[in-house]
């Protein structure tokens, strides 16, 4: 079948072509045709990924002068050229560089000349200022010329360091809080907060001796950070710095102390303990003399312990759904409270241990001695 | 007997909306409104143990509170001798403010840790209007109605309790309609989106949210105001 299907196909595709003159003019229109699509297309689609983005820029901040970075992947071969002014109304104030295109293209600039850099990394040392760049490819194949323009900022000057920061300490956590940059200085890309156990934090930094420290870096448009996951009862230090778009870094700001500790809720001083939990839900009461006994157990017991934290969590995390199941059931009820009768035993028991320890030290070794006693006179 | 009264409560509701539906008159009331929200609440901790005062809401949020904006959809059951309305409504209610800390002293001060409350107040209100004229300019109105407040406190270092408060509240108010002000625009709302009537208010209510009890008491009194629209 497939092999009857075949002989025809190939049949009429000679007829197509040799028989008929027709159909080879017709094919070859439709293959040039089709080729010219192909070839505009590749073209725009790759000319269009040489955008600003590409551009990397970085600064050096120990520098007056700065100096940038500017590659990017030609798209297309053809005769590239760079050209770039200090003033958008002129053109071509410096000078201008035609070049082929490489599979990375790489400019050297200078105030005065541009070279390729066969160097992975070009370097535009220039004056601060923006610059009003344009770039136009003379595409070889298809005689066609396109244009790109984009703006760079060279800046060499640091931002301005964190001032006025308050640290105020939280549950495992302390919260940062420093003044809005001025008003002309404000091109601040990130923060940077190191923080250690440690004093003297920017020595350690200069000295690169970083085990201890740890750095996060925060959007530039924030002026407080809760900083989280660190021990209670702990003094830390921190210090701030800032960096700009062009990766200028400013001077390390005033380092602060904060002590992160117990904090206090609403909820914790109002004796607020969520909507229902199993033990309410199963006496119907929140004041029932069993619940207020498992409410004691947690207080007094279990949430002075780290283990009895946990537990206290996972059981806040997940009972209230099956207090709602029980709290609609009669049967669930009677069968909660058959289980939960017991443990409240136990509780009560635990609880009068660690509430009278000497007391309940004596009453033991009392009850243990008369059971020795009992037996030895049987 | 329970069921008794719930039957007799659907039928009298069934005949009321049955009633209405066949009414010329506004049958619905949709009200947007808000107001401020700051409990009387205080907790069961002593701020010190030689002064008798106890921690409030205030010493956690602050003193200006925040505001309490609702949605209320208002059901007309009878508008013949003044309107009486069946309403329910809901709304959002966000507050941030600091946990406390014992300092070393003994006394507690606002910690670094950012506190914040959400609550969402469902409400069922029954409202009588005092609206016996038409296009009377002036309507009075009382209102009393049962709540279910779910509220969740969260801290910055992620303890978090959540739960419910039962509840009910009272209150009363004045509407002044807004049509004679400007008839043409009041035509236009008539015509363009079926709007009768278009009234601001104030009223004051009196919430008894979980009043007295364990946790969380948000009972306060309080005024809001807001635009109520009848079609």
């Amino acid at each position: 079948m497939l092999f009857k299907l075949l002989r025809f196909l190939l049949k009429n595709i000679f007829n197509l072509l040799i028989i008929k003159r027709k159909g080879i003019y017709f094919l070859f229109s439709f293959l040039v045709f089709f080729l010219s699509i192909t070839i505009l297309y590749s073209n725009n689609l790759t000319f269009y990924k040489i955008e600003p983005n590409d551009l990397i820029v970085n600064i050096n901040p120990s520098s007056s002068a700065g100096y940038a970075y500017l590659y990017w992947t030609s798209p297309v071969s053809g005769k590239y050229t760079l050209s770039y002014t200090q003033d958008s109304t002129k053109k071509d104030i410096f000078s201008k560089i035609d070049c082929s295109a490489n599979e990375d293209i790489h400019f050297k600039l200078s105030a005065n000349s541009i070279t390729t850099n066969t160097n992975k990394k070009a370097i535009l040392d220039l004056p601060e200022g923006k610059y009003y760049f344009n770039l136009t490819v003379d595409d070889n194949d298809s005689s066609n010329t396109y244009a790109a323009s984009f703006t760079l900022s060279v800046d060499g000057t640091a931002p301005s360091t964190p001032t006025g920061i308050q640290a105020f300490p939280g549950n495992k956590g302390v919260t940062l809080k420093w003044d809005s940059p001025p008003a002309n200085n404000s091109d601040i890309e990130n923060y940077y907060i190191s923080y250690s156990v440690n004093e003297d934090l920017e020595k350690y930094i200069i000295n690169n001796q970083l085990n201890d420290i740890k750095t996060i870096v925060i959007d530039g448009n924030l002026t407080e950070y809760f900083i989280s996951d660190l021990e209670n009862y702990t003094i830390y230090h921190f210090i701030i710095r800032s960096k700009d778009y062009a990766d200028n870094y400013s001077e390390y700001s005033v380092e602060m102390t904060a002590t992160p500790m117990e904090t206090f809720t609403m909820s914790d001083f109002s004796g607020e303990t969520g909507g229902c939990f199993i033990a309410t839900a199963s006496f119907g009461n929140y004041n029932n003399p069993l619940v207020i006994i498992f409410r004691n157990f947690r207080d007094k017991i279990l949430l002075k312990s780290f283990y009895g934290k946990k537990l206290v969590q996972l059981y806040y995390n997940h009972s209230p759904k099956y207090a709602k199941i029980i709290s609609k059931s009669a049967y669930l009820k009677y069968f909660s409270q058959f289980i939960l009768i017991p443990i409240a035993v136990i509780s009560l028991f635990f609880l009068l241990i660690f509430s009278f320890p000497i007391l309940s030290a004596i009453s033991l070794a009392s009850f243990f001695t008369l059971i020795i006693l009992s037996r030895r006179h049987t | 007997m329970k069921i008794y009264y719930k039957l007799f409560i659907f039928i009298l509701l069934s005949t009321l909306i049955v009633s209405n539906i066949y009414s010329e008159e506004s049958n619905f009331s949709f009200d947007i409104c808000s107001g401020p929200f700051l409990p009387d609440m205080t907790t069961n901790t002593l701020k010190n143990p030689t002064q008798n005062s106890y921690f409030t809401y205030e010493d956690f949020y602050g003193e200006t509170g925040t505001y309490n904006n609702l949605l209320h959809l208002d059901y007309f059951l009878i508008n013949h001798y003044g309107v009486l309305a069946f309403g329910i409504e809901t709304g959002y209610i966000y507050d941030k403010g600091h946990a406390l800390i014992k300092e070393a002293n003994g006394n507690y001060s606002s910690s670094g840790e950012a506190l914040y409350l959400q609550i969402i107040p469902a409400n069922i209100v029954l409202k009588y209007n005092f609206d016996y004229f038409n296009n009377q300019v002036i309507v009075p109105y009382i209102e009393v109605g049962g709540s279910y407040w779910a509220f969740k406190e969260e801290s910055q270092s992620g303890n978090k309790i959540e739960g419910a408060k039962k509840g009910y509240f009272y209150g009363g108010g004045l509407k002044l309609l807004l049509d004679p002000f400007d008839p043409s625009s009041a035509a236009n709302l008539s015509i363009d989106y079926g709007i009768s009537h278009t009234y601001i208010f104030i009223g004051y209510r009196f919430y008894k949210i979980n009043y007295k009890g364990s946790g969380f008491d948000f009972s306060q009194n309080n005024w809001l105001a807001g635009f109520s629209f009848s079609f």
